[in-house]
């Protein structure tokens, strides 16, 4: 649906998490909305409107882009 | 000489090599079968060569073959016997153990006392026959736990209650949906917390992301063990998440262990098994699954039905646990959830047991002391966790 916010976890190649804020800068200026750089895990978590699409996130660093999903009590 | 045969030396000792009768083995039971088959079996200092091994052994008049004397080919088994007919044992240079031929004690006891060679030939122990298991196993004695004053059932089956330790010194980071912080039985014991989800209740469904922050959160605050009895389930085939499997593996650098359920889609009264859910199905999560009081697999425990899905690692407790509840209450509660905090409690006693253990070494003490159950690994993993 055109203006959809869809939540993606982004994970950086653990050879290139020294440069995660880096790769979070990149991916923002391509329109990721980031919410959380989650250094030690090497995990960056944002929002993507539904313009933009997950695949372009893969640039150089990125080990693989997820959306998120729903986790419930057991 | 054959290119597999190994250098024929002279042999000083006189004894012989007693040969066991076959009729010895025929028809017998395995408990009644020979233990013993006369030989020794040493174990060497990992740093010394092979040769230097030889060497000293010749101080005390044994004289040994070397394994990389013979290849292993379809003759390595005629080669090995006829290598310890011909000297008096072999050496494993890339194991580190040697075999020496019955009646050598008097050499092989000079061997691992003198000051010369001591250093080399560590300790010996005798060489035990080993025999192929036919047939079923009986059916094994029921085990039935019961709750009772002293504590709940599943404290008594995991012998919690036999351990000097407390988990002292351990931090556990509990990542769930929500926490009961003013109930009396946390009171004192809560170092920290935070929540992850901006202007949600704590009982709504939440994404994953926000676990990959509170496991960022955990290795922040030093936590050994994160328990997450948490999950959502996988496809047929469905893979495990990268995120996650970064994650836990970040963390297991960082020397924390991450425990999670492995679900509770299963309904196996039913015969429906469904596989180990996210993320406890990420090889770098110790994934455990559910035990009733009678040691059965519970109902809805999720299994490693795929060989290259998740797999269970350990089983604990989960049905009808009484436990702390919302509003300052107690509850007795069953799912997989139930089951992960006994597995983060037992690693935490071993943990403070072992304090310079790293994670991925507490994650073998947990397994290797669990208690070996009759039912498939697929189910329960290594077995009840245990203390």
């Amino acid at each position: 649906m055109k203006g959809e916010v869809i939540k993606y976890i982004v994970t950086v190649e653990e050879n290139h998490k020294p440069r995660i804020n880096e790769i979070a800068q990149a991916l923002s200026k391509m329109g990721f909305n980031i919410d959380n750089i989650l250094k030690i895990t090497g995990v960056i978590i944002g929002s993507l409107n539904h313009e933009t699409s997950e695949n372009d996130l893969k640039i150089q660093g990125v080990r693989s882009v997820e959306s998120d999903k729903k986790i419930y009590p057991l | 000489m054959p290119s597999n045969a190994f250098p024929l030396r002279k042999k000083k000792s006189k004894a012989r090599i007693e040969r066991d009768p076959v009729n010895l083995f025929l028809n017998k039971k395995i408990e009644d079968l020979p233990r013993y088959t006369g030989r020794k079996l040493i174990i060497l200092n990992e740093k010394i060569s092979g040769a230097q091994m030889e060497k000293q052994a010749q101080r005390f008049s044994l004289t040994m073959a070397n394994a990389s004397d013979f290849k292993l080919s379809s003759g390595a088994s005629s080669a090995l016997a006829n290598a310890l007919q011909q000297a008096d044992g072999v050496v494993f240079d890339k194991l580190k153990v040697a075999v020496v031929n019955a009646n050598r004690d008097e050499q092989l006891n000079r061997l691992i006392t003198s000051s010369l060679t001591k250093k080399s030939f560590i300790k010996s122990e005798p060489e035990r026959y080993v025999y192929a298991f036919n047939g079923k196993q009986t059916g094994s004695k029921k085990t039935t736990f019961r709750d009772n004053k002293k504590a709940t059932w599943g404290i008594h089956a995991t012998n919690v209650l036999n351990s000097s330790r407390t988990g002292k010194g351990i931090n556990i980071a509990i990542l769930d949906t929500g926490f009961s912080l003013s109930h009396p039985d946390f009171k004192n014991r809560v170092k920290g917390h935070t929540s992850f989800i901006k202007n949600q209740a704590p009982e709504d469904e939440n994404g994953h992301g926000s676990h990959c922050a509170g496991i960022e959160w955990a290795l922040e605050n030093k936590c050994h063990i994160v328990s997450m009895s948490l999950g959502g389930k996988v496809l047929p085939g469905e893979r495990y998440s990268e995120s996650y499997e970064m994650a836990a593996s970040q963390a297991l650098k960082n020397n924390c262990l991450i425990i999670a359920a492995t679900g509770n889609e299963s309904d196996r009264e039913n015969n429906i098994i469904k596989p180990v859910g996210r993320p406890a199905n990420c090889p770098s999560i110790m994934a455990v699954a559910a035990l009733t009081n009678e040691m059965q697999i519970a109902s809805f425990s999720c299994g490693g039905i795929f060989a290259n899905g998740g797999q269970v690692d350990i089983a604990a407790p989960g049905t009808d646990i009484f436990s702390s509840w919302k509003n300052k209450k107690y509850s007795y509660e069953s799912g997989t959830s139930m089951a992960t905090p006994f597995v983060a409690g037992i690693a935490a006693l071993l943990w403070e047991a072992n304090t310079k253990a790293s994670a991925a070494e507490i994650w073998m003490k947990v397994t290797q002391a669990a208690k070996r159950l009759n039912l498939n690994a697929s189910d329960v993993g290594a077995g009840l966790a245990f203390v």
